[in-house]
């Protein structure tokens, strides 16, 4: 048996003193709180075979000398139990010298209770030596036998005096304390990681977790029966889908929108949860509700994003968008988000909205008009935007070179283009001056009473982001912003002293929405400037950064206007959705875009039912792979998926797929009413079976606006068609969704399983940014053909110089080592076209390529042995320096193939560095000439840099 | 205290009257004699119940309630050192099925009805991470009698499910 310890431990004495009693041989071995132990970290750890270990010094002692125990009813372990829970905390405390003085009394009171068990009985218990004065002599000796302690607490105990001497002079004990080796004025070593006990100890877990349920009142079944019977025919009148869809007088007419998303990027998870995927789900429900809806959002096009985009990409302006409008376009309809329309804003619709819009604002004096000093580019012959121009930053001690006119990439301060050191205009390096442009501003000063007075009268509906964010604007008041910039990616501005200005993107995009709506329906004034007997009301969701220009810039600019305008009832804003543990960021790349989800193969509907279910309402939230999954296998499949499959199962075997009849009973009708509870969850046989079809129906119908193909299949599977599935949105309750006696289809499983290993693909696979992904998967595709390219370039090369040396010479000796060269090239060459995977390409290159250097470094020792004609043997050397260099890169591209073979390349590249240092060694012994030598030293760092490399991996 | 009333409950034994002591140790009468604190309670109420058990499987529930009468109370208090607490049983519990071994005692029981709680409050991630320790929970709630006065706590972790399937 082994006994795991560390130094200075009295409970190790416990144990020593058991196993000498016992004649039990015992290992000492020194351990630390941190290693590895099967159990809590707790020290001495008694080790008796592989499959039992104690931790508690307690139970140890015990087992070593069990025969103490025998008839004693559990009293020596009440007394351990005692001596683990009360006195071995008060000693550890005290003996820590952290004393304070209430410890202290305890630890008297509790000595002098030993002392009065002692007084009645020789030991602890009775009259024989049991394990529970083992161990509190163990924990007592320091206090004994320490001069300082003893008197302290020790001076009015003579019975435990007597008694820890009586004990001290037995063989057993003084042997324990010689193999301990301890010291008794410490510093002793704790025995757990989880530190000293309460000195006050038991288990009173805090907060029972059970709520009382509350019982359903009678008025709540009645309702629930009510429904129940009634309910289908109370159903408002079916909605009639119109093909335009317009305000109708009398319903309720619900306008939704979702933030433009920008379209100069693919959208991430953040930006779907945060705008489209929660307004699609709001935009469902509405339909469900038989609301007159209409659901509309596009991509935001103009400004100066876009047209540096397109000057990335080679391309115009227009032409990005269009790549991009498909982009979004295929995602969200991937992500079934169900538009009305999903539009743009670079159309004629929209430069008219725009135009009279601005007209209006100019007509009632709400324009002023002010001079900035801005870059111009005289080459260009325009005036730059803060992204065109690039420079050296102003702020002392960055002095970076490449900083942008609106902000340093380096130091991320803010810059004023004008003040940027040695400007340059982005598309052609050419100085820019400065020079004033007149620009147009809206006095947005002087709308502000108004827009308080509205905002004051609304905000009480909108979510807490949206809130916090408007009042935040108005507590500093606002000021003149411009709505014009020299640009050419815009709406034009009317007006002939403007001709070469646009619209700043901030006051065109919100317009967007009502071109849009004009793109669609032909009439957006009946949604935008509705009648007064019309009830429309305006929803919109956006992440939190765009709530400045829904609920402040924009109904500014539309008060100032004074058309009527509708103003926005509702602002959905959400916080920041973070991947994993860092951030989403579309411009970084980092995270999972809409694209990567599709190619994911996990339904469309688990990333609703995901993403929805963390919408990041009142603060930032994290996608988490293993969330998903768990949700998906948890949730979905084993909750959702099991109910509706064994409901619909057991309908279609035991009463061949009809729904039977129901006997409800008071307890059933209580049931709904628990139900109905949910909307605003034993029942017997064919009832029972009848109850859960329609609970299905009931949850096919909720679920719909979150998770739309997975409501489609159950309606399949329930055989209704899509009209029946409405919800009375005045009294959401229960009612009979499918007929008696109707017959449902055929049932199937709604969810499948998504495994660990999956999850733990999809999290490599989506790390690092989007660009790190592109250069991995581009190099691998790449690598290929360059090194057949290289291949064949070698291959024309040595042609031409066997040509060469045959024409100069007839010794087949001096050429035939050349013409074997080129042979192996050759089929080198063949062997590189004929592998499609990459990897092995590297393989045989790297090979053949050391084989050839060989080759060709015999020749040259050869040649240069054999003649000392320089022109004869220097287009060799320098071929052999070329073929060299060939293997180095053929080495380096092996080195960026996967990560699988880093283990077996870290101990080829020591070898390899091993054998290189030699050589580069023995040729600076033999040469001083640095040319020859050279390249072999860059290879050595070259591959001292890759064993780098693959280490870190 | 409601731990051991549960126990009681569980063992359908009698389990006195139980109150604090002037250490604040849980003390009850059982067949006459005082029995105080929680380990031994538990323990008397067991060997009252005849469960057969072995003197090193007694040893080992008198190991693991020692652990909780020692730091029981810190761990429910404070998240943290809750962390480290169910790490310790997390550890134990790899390579056994129930803390003393392969067969279901009294401990078990005892020491689930203390973990109750604490197991609730873990999100789905600390519970992966304390992967045996719910496994063994949901080997324990799902014996019978355990579970009469709770709902079970729901324990549905990926690597979870494949360990433990539902209980069909």
């Amino acid at each position: 048996m082994k006994i795991y310890t560390n130094e200075n431990n009295t409970s190790t004495l416990k144990l020593l003193i058991a196993g000498n009693l016992a004649g039990a041989r015992l290992e000492l071995q020194k351990a630390t709180l941190e290693d590895k132990f099967p159990g809590p970290k707790c020290l001495p750890l008694l080790e008796v075979d592989e499959e039992l270990t104690f931790f508690s010094s307690n139970a140890a002692t015990q087992y070593l000398f069990p025969v103490l125990d025998l008839s004693q009813n559990g009293k020596c372990q009440q007394m351990q139990e005692w001596e683990a829970t009360c006195l071995q905390p008060a000693v550890t405390t005290v003996l820590s010298g952290k004393t304070a003085s209430d410890v202290k009394q305890v630890l008297q009171s509790l000595l002098l209770m030993v002392d009065g068990l002692l007084k009645k009985h020789k030991y602890i218990i009775g009259d024989k030596l049991s394990a529970a004065d083992i161990s509190i002599w163990s924990t007592l000796y320091p206090l004994i036998y320490n001069s300082d302690t003893k008197q302290a607490y020790l001076s009015e105990c003579p019975n435990i005096l007597r008694w820890a001497e009586e004990l001290n002079t037995a063989k057993a004990f003084q042997e324990a304390v010689k193999q301990w080796g301890g010291n008794v004025s410490g510093p002793f070593s704790s025995n757990s990681a989880l530190g000293i006990p309460q000195i006050t100890n038991l288990p009173t877990p805090v907060g029972s977790p059970d709520d009382v349920p509350v019982g359903v009142t009678q008025e709540e079944a009645d309702l629930a029966k009510e429904n129940w019977l009634n309910g289908l025919d109370k159903l408002q009148p079916p909605l009639k889908q119109e093909k335009l869809v317009l305000p109708v007088k009398g319903r309720r007419n619900v306008l939704i929108t979702s933030a433009l998303p920008y379209v100069n990027n693919i959208p991430h998870l953040g930006n779907i949860i945060g705008c489209v995927l929660s307004a699609d789900i709001f935009a469902r429900y509405c339909r469900l509700c038989d609301y007159n809806t209409l659901y509309i959002s596009g991509t935001d096009e103009y400004g100066t994003a876009t047209e540096t985009k397109a000057l990335e990409e080679g391309l115009t302006p227009r032409q990005i968008c269009d790549k991009y409008y498909e982009i979004h376009n295929s995602v969200y309809r991937w992500f079934n988000i169900g538009f009305d329309y999903f539009g743009r804003t670079s159309t004629p619709e929209q430069t008219e909205i725009v135009q009279n819009l601005f007209m209006k604002l100019l007509d009632n004096g709400f324009m002023s008009t002010q001079s900035v000093e801005q870059l111009f580019c005289e080459k260009c012959e325009r005036f730059l935007a803060d992204r065109f121009v690039e420079g050296t930053c102003p702020h002392p001690g960055c002095a970076y070179d490449g900083a942008r006119g609106d902000q340093c990439d380096k130091c991320g301060k803010l810059i004023n283009a004008v003040e940027l050191i040695e400007p340059r205009c982005k598309v052609c390096s050419h100085r820019p001056t400065v020079r004033p442009s007149e620009q147009l501003f809206i006095e947005l000063g002087q709308l502000e009473p108004s827009i308080r007075t509205w905002l004051a009268s609304v905000e009480g509906g909108w979510s807490g982001p949206a809130r916090a964010v408007s009042r935040a604007w108005l507590r500093d008041g606002l000021r003149p912003r411009a709505v014009t910039r020299d640009l050419k990616w815009g709406v034009p501005v009317p007006m002939d002293k403007y001709r070469h200005k646009v619209f700043y993107v901030w006051f065109d995009a919100p317009v967007g929405y009502a071109s849009i709506t004009q793109c669609a329906t032909k009439h957006y004034e009946k949604w935008w400037k509705p009648d007064k007997e019309y009830d429309v009301k305006l929803y919109q969701f956006m992440a939190k950064d765009n709530v400045p220009f829904h609920a402040i810039m924009f109904p500014a600019s539309a008060i100032g206007a004074n058309q009527g305008h509708k103003l926005v009832d509702y602002i959905f804003a959400t916080e920041y959705l973070n991947y994993e543990e860092g951030k989403f960021s579309k411009s970084r790349g980092v995270g999972v875009f809409g694209t990567d989800a599709q190619e994911t193969g996990i339904p469309s509907d688990v990333w609703r039912f995901y993403l929805a279910s963390i919408r990041p309402e009142t603060s930032d939230s994290s996608f988490n792979w293993t969330e998903l999954c768990t949700r998906n296998n948890s949730e979905l499949l084993n909750n959702l998926g099991n109910f509706c499959h064994r409901s619909l199962s057991f309908c279609a075997n035991t009463f061949k797929g009809l729904i039977p009849e129901m006997q409800l009973t008071k307890t059933d009708y209580e049931l709904f009413a628990l139900v109905n509870r949910e909307v605003v969850g034993k029942i017997r046989g064919a009832t029972a079976i009848g109850v859960c079809c329609q609970l299905v129906a009931l949850l096919c119908t909720l679920i719909a606006p979150y998770m739309p193909d997975t409501s489609r299949k159950l309606r399949a599977q329930l055989n209704l068609g899509d009209t029946s599935f409405r919800i009375n949105s005045s009294n959401p309750s229960l009612i009979q969704y499918i007929p008696i006696g109707h017959k449902i289809g055929k049932p199937e499983p709604l969810f499948t399983k998504i495994e660990q290993e999956l999850v733990d693909q999809m999290r490599t696979k989506y790390a690092g940014t989007q660009a790190d992904r592109a250069k991995q998967n581009g190099e691998v595709k790449g690598d290929k053909s360059s090194n057949v390219a290289e291949l064949e370039q070698a291959i024309a090369k040595q042609g031409e110089k066997v040509r060469q040396l045959k024409a100069a010479t007839k010794d087949k000796s001096v050429w035939q080592p050349e013409v074997n060269i080129l042979l192996d090239l050759k089929k080198q060459l063949t062997i590189a076209q004929s592998q499609p995977k990459p990897t092995h390409t590297h393989d045989s290159d790297v090979a053949s390529l050391e084989k050839a250097v060989a080759l060709q470094g015999d020749k040259v020792r050869q040649l240069k042995s054999s003649t000392k004609d320089k022109s004869v043997w220097q287009p060799e050397v320098e071929k052999l320096l070329d073929l060299k260099k060939k293997l180095a890169a053929a080495q380096s591209n092996t080195q960026a193939t996967p990560v699988a073979n880093s283990t077996e390349s870290i101990a080829d590249l020591e070898k390899a560095i091993a054998e290189q240092g030699d050589k580069v060694r023995k040729l600076k012994g033999s040469t001083k000439d640095k040319s020859v030598w050279t390249p072999e030293v860059n290879i050595l760092l070259d591959l001292k840099k890759r064993l780098a490399a693959a280490q870190i991996k | 205290m409601d731990i051991i009333k549960l126990v009681g409950k569980y063992l359908n034994i009698p389990v006195g009257s139980l109150c604090y002591n002037t250490d604040k140790t849980i003390t009850t009468v059982l067949d006459k004699e005082n029995v105080e604190g929680f380990a031994s309670i538990v323990l008397r109420l067991a060997s009252k119940s005849r469960q057969n058990v072995t003197q090193e499987q007694l040893l080992l529930s008198y190991q693991w309630l020692e652990y909780i009468a020692m730091y029981g109370n810190q761990a429910s208090t404070s998240p943290v050192f809750a962390k480290n607490f169910l790490q310790g049983l997390n550890r134990a519990l790899e390579k056994k099925t129930f803390l003393t071994g392969n067969q279901l005692t009294v401990t078990d029981i005892a020491v689930f009805y203390f973990l109750q709680p604490l197991v609730a409050n873990l999100n789905v991630l600390e519970q992966e991470s304390l992967m045996h320790l719910c496994r063994w929970c949901k080997h324990v709630q799902a014996q019978p009698k355990v579970c009469s006065h709770c709902a079970p706590l729901p324990l549905n972790t990926l690597t979870l499910s494949i360990l433990a399937p539902a209980v069909h």
